[in-house]
């Protein structure tokens, strides 16, 4: 009976998505989801003078919302310039058409150039919720070619300058780490942590995998060895989903997969992880 | 005639001044601040800012430019403006203040010239001092290709 209470409970901490203590401090705690229903590629990234949002790359994929809250305009934006501009070539500027969103926790999510009819259903003060489609992307507005502006403040109106933040780093990302305890007969009961919040334990001789979500930047993945039959060593492998890569101590990259190690109890195995901020 | 060896003021009486620290500008350059607006303008606040609903920006009636000849300024400009009567009723009935400024947001894929919010350093019941920063100068925005700063105050609720 114990064993499968235990199991149960297992079960049940590995179907909840594990996040990080300690997101980006841009992000002011406000972790967001994709904008995009597409994987995220960065065009052309924030910059804090000159380019106020990230443009990701899109051709007509649907827009999502990357948070519950509301909708507080629904613009069009198409001007003509006096003169060229000198970096794109073009002769008129405008966001085209776009959306900003007010979240319920405060922050606003501002997406342009997107298609203008596929925003028709949508109506200022309407309620949408995380990961609802809002549109599609497009080329509309002043464009070199097709895709998604995405501009996001944490903390109030995405229209004040000094609110704008890089919003790429406030995007979780989603992946799975697998630990596997290697000896079966006397292998090791291990726990899994990140940044220090312990996701839950392998079980004697068991493999286990833990989906987490996490954002961009420099994450401590641990290795604790909890127990094992004999009470001595204990081996496992640790391996990880595509999203992040895998670090030792120096910055060296090291190869994903290639982290067989054996453990005393009680003692632990921490490892550096960077997750990807071009992509999932 | 602002010189690269002096900090100068431009005043523009009953409306407000400009005002800027020793080498701002490479070479010696004529400094304007108008009292201004166009359809252009009006335009660009209306169409890159939240103007409907209960906490939309209600923008004065008229704007103002500064323009710094074919220099831009390295340096962030100090302005003063004093607030028009419709600012101050605004004010009065207890909405809160806002400077606009008209930025170059773009990158080599997309060319944006919206109106942002920037801080205030200082409010009184007349005038409202804030820093201007260099981005906020474009040569695009007129056909002399002067360098121009576009400023609108707006006012809207208190949250």
């Amino acid at each position: 009976m114990k064993f499968f209470i235990e199991f149960y409970l297992l079960l049940i901490s590995s179907s909840v998505l594990a996040m990080a203590n300690e997101p980006n401090p841009n992000c002011l705690g406000k972790i967001i989801g994709y904008p995009l229903k597409n994987p995220l590629r960065i065009l052309s990234a924030f910059n804090p003078h000159s380019h106020f949002g990230i443009d990701y790359e899109s051709n007509g994929e649907s827009i999502i919302a990357v948070e519950d809250g509301e909708i507080t305009k629904i613009g069009w934006d198409l001007r003509s310039l006096a003169n060229t501009n000198n970096r794109t070539g073009l002769e008129y500027q405008g966001w085209g058409r776009y959306l900003i969103l007010r979240h319920h926790n405060g922050a606003e999510s501002l997406y342009a150039h997107l298609e203008k009819e596929s925003v028709e259903q949508l109506r200022t003060g309407m309620k949408v919720a995380r990961g609802e489609t809002l549109g599609k992307s497009d080329s509309t507005g002043a464009v070199t070619g097709p895709h998604l502006h995405f501009e996001f403040s944490p903390s109030g109106s995405v229209l004040l300058k000094r609110n704008k933040r890089d919003g790429n780093q406030c995007i979780e990302r989603t992946g799975t780490v697998t630990l596997e305890s290697l000896t079966p007969l006397h292998g090791g009961d291990f726990e899994l942590s990140l940044d220090g919040r312990s996701l839950g334990n392998t079980g004697i001789g068991m493999k286990k995998q833990f989906p987490i979500a996490i954002t961009p930047g420099r994450h401590e993945i641990t290795v604790k060895l909890l127990k094992t039959v004999e009470g001595k060593r204990g081996g496992y492998s640790l391996e990880l989903s595509e999203a992040f890569e895998v670090v030792d101590t120096q910055g060296a990259t090291v190869s994903v997969g290639d982290n067989q190690h054996d453990l005393r109890v009680g003692d632990s195995k921490t490892i550096l992880i960077d997750v990807f901020s071009n992509n999932r | 005639m602002a010189s690269p060896r002096q900090p100068g003021e431009v005043e523009l009486v009953k409306y407000g001044k400009v005002s800027w620290p020793i080498s701002t500008f490479s070479s010696p350059t004529e400094v304007h601040i108008q009292s201004y607006s166009s359809k252009e303008s009006e335009e660009g606040f209306d169409s890159t800012v939240i103007t409907e609903g209960p906490f939309g920006f209600q923008r004065a009636e008229k704007g103002f430019r500064i323009i710094t000849g074919k220099i831009i300024p390295s340096e962030p400009l100090q302005v003063t403006l004093f607030l028009p009567p419709e600012i101050e009723n605004q004010i009065q009935s207890g909405k809160q203040l806002y400077v606009f400024v008209e930025f170059l947001n773009g990158s080599d894929l997309e060319v944006h010239d919206s109106f942002m919010g920037v801080d205030i350093q200082k409010l009184t019941k007349e005038s409202v001092l804030f820093r201007l920063d260099p981005e906020a100068f474009s040569y695009e925005r007129n056909v002399d290709s002067f360098y121009e700063a576009m400023i609108y105050l707006a006012t809207a609720q208190k949250k």
